[in-house]
């Protein structure tokens, strides 16, 4: 009966995401979080395996205070226990940094088969972190996986490159990240929200992982939306004679773009 | 296809954590499985009201959207009056005709009526199935000679023994074909004559037409033809010598008059909610339409006509909801926290200004929509009719006429004794 821990981050929801129309700055301060979709997936396959091996599943956030939220959300789907590590200064680390806890904290639960991941956040989507977990826990790890298998002490797993599908087998314990097209996560009752809100979040800071000074190996400087300036390039298709005309000028016009 | 709004921000209408969460489960599911299909239903329906979504009635109750302020141990949700309104609110985003928003919000409103004022083991019985999609439980008030004038109602029901035989007839009433079709069945919480004139000798029951799969002895259901709302059917029924046990009474003999209107109360903030949903929907086509319509070479909302008609019935949603909304909080300090702060009666102006409000804007905003929209709106390729006839529907009844709301509003304001003849 395998325990799996699933790592979810309290993203922005970047579709509810507004800019200011001169700085083309994120107005981050009012954005809306919601727990990041990849993970999602991740949270509602370890719930899946659960269901058809049995076993525990552990949801593990770490962000700012309201980062509780994604963990709420997790149980409201069904996982068994919840921890946050929190620490005010979540924006400002570099994913060395967030892998670094992340390790930690997995470390500090113990007691685990698996270890999922979403292949890349909602909001950074640097994809930087679940391999730099698994190379901070000396874990095999597998990518952009879009189905899991458990058969015994092995996972197999089915990674979506985009030259074809690959299937790896690998040892527990394991570290995988899925894609978007691994499942359709579930969508909580009213029932079980009202029961997630009743259940304990563990709340750590880095000083109970062991966490002392982290070093920034890089920093991002700026994001912004940008610019898509376009053309506005119309050829007239107005009469039926006209129309070979216009698709030539319009195939002539996309090879000079280089799409075509 | 609809434009999203970035609405206002608000603190006045505002939700806790639990709630947004709720809300985001609901939309999601709701656009995944219902927003797809409702033009499909409300077409397939209109030719034949009896092609009754069922696969989709159990994705609701699956969901756990059917008996959501009932009791855990009726196999409810235990969650809250707001939560409801949400829910339905959302169902009526994702299908604007409100069909399934209006299954939905009976199925909550009226057996967590029945959860309040009937007997514990009659709960027990029909709540379970209605909540997981296997029964239907709403309201059969109105009869062919008229809904407003309950007091008059005349279907009878004659104890005789252990049973109460009922003769009469109930019309306009929803989920007569979904009794029939559901594999458990259900009814109504009904209300007949058991005594005097007036409206002191009506009394309540839960009317189980179906039950176990087994159509009753003396049930005969019709089912109508609406013009709109097309999924979920219209029907009336006729009782001859209808038997139901007595343990069906809801609540005391002769009481029932009083145990209905709570139920009207509690339904109507539901009813609102449906038309608020909608409402929604609407307002984001005429947004889609705006950002690519042009006249004149100018966008049709540099029109101040058009523009200035758009900023006034958003004006209108934007008082529906708040009225929604204050109204399900009211239903929730009385019956679900038991605050003793509040009573019943406390619900009777602010519901009845949410379904006077609620219907009327959504009726009038799918109309101004068709308007804009021109004649693409009048052919059947263009859903808006279909959200504006289904809305449409509830400024004509449905829990209530539009003047009974007004007639609350100015009798609990002034003083019955200077708004009655």
């Amino acid at each position: 009966m395998p325990n799996i821990i699933v790592c979810v981050k309290h993203s922005y929801d970047v579709q509810q995401l507004r800019y200011d129309k001169t700085s083309r700055k994120f107005l981050l301060a009012e954005a809306p979080k919601k727990m990041s979709d990849m993970d999602r997936r991740a949270v509602e396959e370890a719930l899946r395996i659960k269901e058809k091996h049995g076993g525990k599943v552990i949801a593990l956030t770490v962000g700012n205070q309201d980062s509780i939220d994604t963990i709420r959300q997790a149980y409201a789907m069904g996982v068994d226990e919840g921890y946050a590590v929190i620490d005010k200064d979540f924006e400002s680390y570099d994913t060395n940094n967030v892998a670094l806890i992340l390790a930690q904290a997995i470390r500090k639960i113990g007691n685990f088969d698996l270890v999922l991941f979403g292949s890349a956040s909602t909001d950074g989507y640097s994809r930087q972190v679940p391999p730099k977990v698994a190379m901070y826990l000396g874990l095999p790890f597998i990518n952009f996986v879009r189905e899991i298998r458990l058969e015994g002490n092995y996972v197999l797993a089915t990674s979506d490159y985009e030259d074809g599908l690959y299937t790896y087998r690998v040892k527990l314990p394991a570290l995988i990240a899925v894609t978007l097209d691994i499942n359709e996560p579930r969508t909580p009752t009213p029932a079980a929200i009202l029961r997630a809100s009743r259940k304990p979040v563990t709340q750590w800071t880095l000083k109970d992982l062991g966490v002392g000074a982290l070093k920034k190996y890089f920093e991002v400087l700026d994001s912004y939306m940008p610019e898509t300036p376009r053309k506005h390039v119309i050829f007239d298709a107005s009469s039926d004679d006209k129309i070979p005309d216009a698709v030539q000028k319009l195939i002539d016009a996309l090879r000079r773009e280089g799409v075509i | 296809m609809s434009t999203p709004i970035f609405y206002p921000k608000d603190t006045l209408v505002s939700f806790t954590k639990d709630e947004i969460m709720f809300r985001e489960s609901v939309r999601e599911f709701a656009q995944k499985y219902i927003a797809p299909k409702w033009i499909e239903i409300d077409e397939e329906a209109s030719k034949d009201p009896m092609k009754i979504p069922l696969d989709l009635i159990k994705k609701v109750a699956d969901q756990g959207l059917l008996c959501i302020p009932c009791s855990d141990k009726y196999g409810g949700q235990g969650g809250t009056y707001t939560m409801a309104t949400i829910a339905i609110e959302e169902l009526a985003y994702a299908d604007p005709a409100v069909a399934l928003a209006v299954y939905t919000l009976l199925n909550n409103g009226w057996p967590f009526a029945l959860q309040l004022f009937g007997k514990e083991e009659v709960a027990q019985e029909i709540i379970p199935h209605v909540s997981k999609g296997e029964a239907f439980f709403g309201i059969a008030s109105t009869e062919p000679q008229g809904g407003s004038d309950v007091a008059n109602i005349r279907m009878t029901a004659k104890k005789s023994g252990n049973v109460y035989v009922f003769n009469g007839e109930k019309a306009y009433i929803s989920g007569v074909g979904e009794v029939q079709v559901l594999p458990w069945g259900g009814g109504w919480f009904l209300i007949a004559r058991t005594g005097e004139a007036g409206h002191r000798g009506l009394s309540a029951f839960a009317f189980l037409a179906k039950k176990n799969g087994v159509i009753r002895k003396g049930w005969y259901p019709t089912v109508y033809h609406d013009i709109g709302r097309h999924g979920l059917t219209t029907g009336g029924f006729k009782c001859e010598n209808f038997e139901l046990e007595q343990e069906y009474l809801i609540g005391e003999e002769n009481k029932g008059f009083y145990y209905v209107m709570e139920g009207f109360n509690l339904a109507r903030i539901l009813v609102a909610a449906a038309t608020v949903g909608g409402a929604r929907w609407l307002l984001e086509q005429a947004a889609q339409w705006f950002k690519t319509r042009k006249l004149f070479g100018r966008y049709i909302a540099s029109f101040q006509g058009i523009s200035f008609k758009f900023a006034e019935l958003y004006a209108k949603y934007e008082a529906a909801r708040y009225f929604v909304y204050r109204a399900a909080r009211l239903a929730d300090k009385i019956y679900i926290e038991k605050d003793p702060a509040y009573n019943p009666k406390d619900l009777n102006v602010p519901v009845a200004l949410a379904k006077m409000y609620g219907p009327e804007l959504a009726a009038e905003l799918g109309q101004e929509v068709m308007k804009w929209y021109g004649a693409y709106a009048y052919t059947k390729e263009s859903p808006i009719h279909r959200a504006w006839l289904g809305l449409f529907s509830y400024t004509i009844g449905a829990e209530g006429a539009q003047n009974i709301m007004r007639y609350i509003i100015a009798r609990d304001l002034l003083g019955s004794e200077y708004v009655r003849d």
